[in-house]
This record gives structure tokens, sequence and C-alpha cells, in this order.
């Protein structure tokens, strides 16, 4: 099993393989980039390891219906991700996760969120978000 | 379950002296105690995630491949369901995400700034107490010397990552492999890996965003180099 040292999570760079070329002569031993066939083959070639990264729970365009609700049963997107638990979702993910693992450039699988999520700190999704907007004073 | 959520989100989140309870080490539990249903929440969404992370390492192993995780660095992982001490069984790698600066979720600053963004303060001083006990809590009070959200958002120095590599190295044992990710665009880059080396680190991991950040490819290698090799 190859375990990265040293890596660099790099996204679409703009010439691949002088990039891979680049980060193995630099000393790095494992890249971490998305499920993207040529870019897999170009780092493998290139000497290094490749981690495949999976956004989580991603939830297709449009599709409300997915989404984790907060404690007040409000619908939120949050990291592109919609909840943990519905099925289908799981199921999707699991599915993307068996497509990335399939080649044999891939080592493993990293999941995550989405890179360029919105902005919803995590705190908001725990908490009641209406807390502030009644205005409450400290100490009531 | 929910309506102890809600109010602990009013009652204690929402409010200064209900912080300075959760700071206090000595009144900490009795929070947790009056609110059960809060703790069950928390509870609820750690055993989700750890049931579908279990999932997928299944697939990974039929595969013959490995699976490891970026996570909520362990300052607010509790938050988002992620208990490191139940992923690490299904993990080869565990990546905290470990983000000094403002930015977006998941990032240090801009998290413990949604925490106190959610209170009201009457004037500095109250202020002052309110970002020192959500640090405190959090268990970042000695990364930060902030008494103010304007402060607080100027990010954590690079002892934060040294200390919170350390919270992770601490819960996991030597079957996973701690691997925080770190923000490659950073002034004290340096100072930062080699904190997370001295902390229990195994390797290192840089996050670009792409274009410019690319240009620090090198430095990070280098620092790395010096730290790890």
């Amino acid at each position: 099993m190859e375990l990265p040292l040293l890596a660099l999570f790099d996204q679409s760079p703009e010439d691949p393989a002088a990039r891979a070329d680049g980060l193995f002569e630099m000393g790095y031993d494992t890249v971490v980039i998305p499920m993207d066939r040529d870019l897999a083959r170009v780092s493998k070639s290139a000497g290094l390891n490749v981690w495949i990264c999976t956004a989580t729970f991603l939830v297709p365009p449009g599709a409300r219906d997915v989404l984790a609700r907060d404690v007040y049963g409000v619908p939120r997107m949050w990291f592109r991700s919609g909840s943990p638990g519905l099925r289908s979702l799981r199921d999707n993910h699991l599915e993307t996760v068996r497509t990335a693992l399939r080649g044999p450039r891939s080592t493993a699988s990293i999941s995550t969120g989405s890179a360029s999520p919105p902005r919803l700190p995590a705190s908001k999704l725990f908490l009641p978000v209406s807390a502030t907007r009644r205005g409450k004073k400290p100490g009531n | 379950m929910r309506s102890d959520v809600r109010e602990l989100g009013h009652e204690i989140l929402g409010t200064l002296t209900g912080w300075e309870r959760l700071a206090d080490e000595s009144s900490r539990e009795s929070v947790w105690d009056e609110y059960l249903g809060a703790a069950d929440w928390l509870e609820f969404r750690s055993r989700f995630i750890t049931d579908f992370v279990a999932e997928n390492a299944v697939v990974a192993r039929d595969a013959g491949k490995s699976l490891g995780a970026f996570l909520y660095t362990p300052a607010l992982s509790r938050l988002v369901g992620q208990d490191y001490s139940a992923l690490q069984e299904h993990l080869a790698v565990i990546s905290p995400m470990i983000y000094r600066f403002e930015g977006w979720e998941s990032v240090l600053a801009t998290e413990i700034c949604a925490l106190v963004g959610r209170v009201a303060t009457a004037n500095k001083s109250e202020e002052a107490r309110l970002v020192r006990a959500v640090l405190e809590f959090c268990g970042l009070a000695a990364e930060s010397t902030a008494t103010s959200r304007k402060e607080l958002a100027r990010g954590f120095s690079p002892g934060a990552v040294a200390s919170e590599t350390a919270r992770a190295r601490t819960i996991l044992d030597d079957t996973t492999r701690l691997i925080p990710i770190v923000w490659i665009d950073d002034e004290a880059l340096a100072e930062t890996v080699a904190g997370g080396k001295a902390a229990g680190a195994d390797g290192i991991n840089f996050f670009t965003a792409g274009g410019s950040d690319r240009d620090w490819a090198p430095t990070a290698a280098g620092a790395s180099r010096a730290a790890f090799r």
C-alpha cells in the first residue's frame, strides 16, 4: 500500500504532464486529484502516487429535496452536500467511489466536501441559526 | 432531541454567559447534562457519518485500494459528526484540514468567527470575554491572542497546526496515518510544517486552490523535506 508522505492537493493544472514531472522532481510522492483519468495517468507516469478525491453527498443541480435540514426543519446546502441520511445520496457516492477506484492508476480515494463550496460554516448546520436574529441579549 | 438543541443554541451558544460556562471545565459537564438531547444529536450525527465511511471502506477494500478522508480539525470535528476515534477503524489516512486563516467553511478562523458572531455583546469588554471563552472551549486559546472579532479574523499562529495535529495524534493509534492538510499559501510555511511533524504528523499535504498557489509548491517541498526526510 502506497501512502503519502509529501502530498499536494492539485486541481486541473494547465499542463498536467509537465506539472506532474515537476512535482516529482521537487520531492512530492503523492498528488490528490479530482476524478480525471488523464490527470491520473500522467501523474502515475511521472512516478507519483495518485489519490482520487471525491465530494461526498453531492447534490445534483436543482435537487433541493435532498438537502439536510437544521433543527428547525429548514433545508440547508452545506459543502454542496445533501443529507448524509438519504440512501439515494449514499448510494450515488458509493458508485462514484467504485468508479474512481476502478482503474489501475489510482492508489486510493479520499472523500471530502467540494473544494469551492458556498459559505456556510459548520457551526451554522448544527446550531439554531435564528438565535442571533432574535437579538437575544447576553445573559438572558 | 431537537428542542434540546434549540434551547442549547439560544441559552448557551447564543449568550456570553453560556459560552463562559462551556469554557470553564468545572461547569462544562453540567451544561451537557442540562441539554441531554443536544449530546444525543451530536452522537446521532456521528453514527451516521461513521456508518457511511464504513460502507466506503468496504468498497475500497473490495477494489484492493485504501480509503482516506479530509476531516474537520479536532477543534471542530464534533460539531459535524466526525469522530476520529470511531472513524480510524475504516481509514488508512486521516487528513485534518488545519487551515489557520480565514476563508470558507472548515477554516479555523471562519468557523470560530461564525460561533462568536452569533452572540450579541454590549461592549468591547464583553466581546473580549466572548472571544476568549469560545477559543478556550475549542482548545485554541493558546494559539490566538485575539480579543475581538476583527483580530480573530486574522487567523491563527502556526502553533495551531501543531496543537491540532497533536490532538489528532492523541486520538489515533498507529494503524491510521495522520497527514494534516494545510494551506500552501503560508508565509510561515516552514514553521507550520515543522510544527506538524513535531506534533506527530506522519506526512503533510498541501492544499492549493490553483492559480498562483502553485508557485508555492517548491517552497512547500523544501519545508517538508527539511522536516520529514
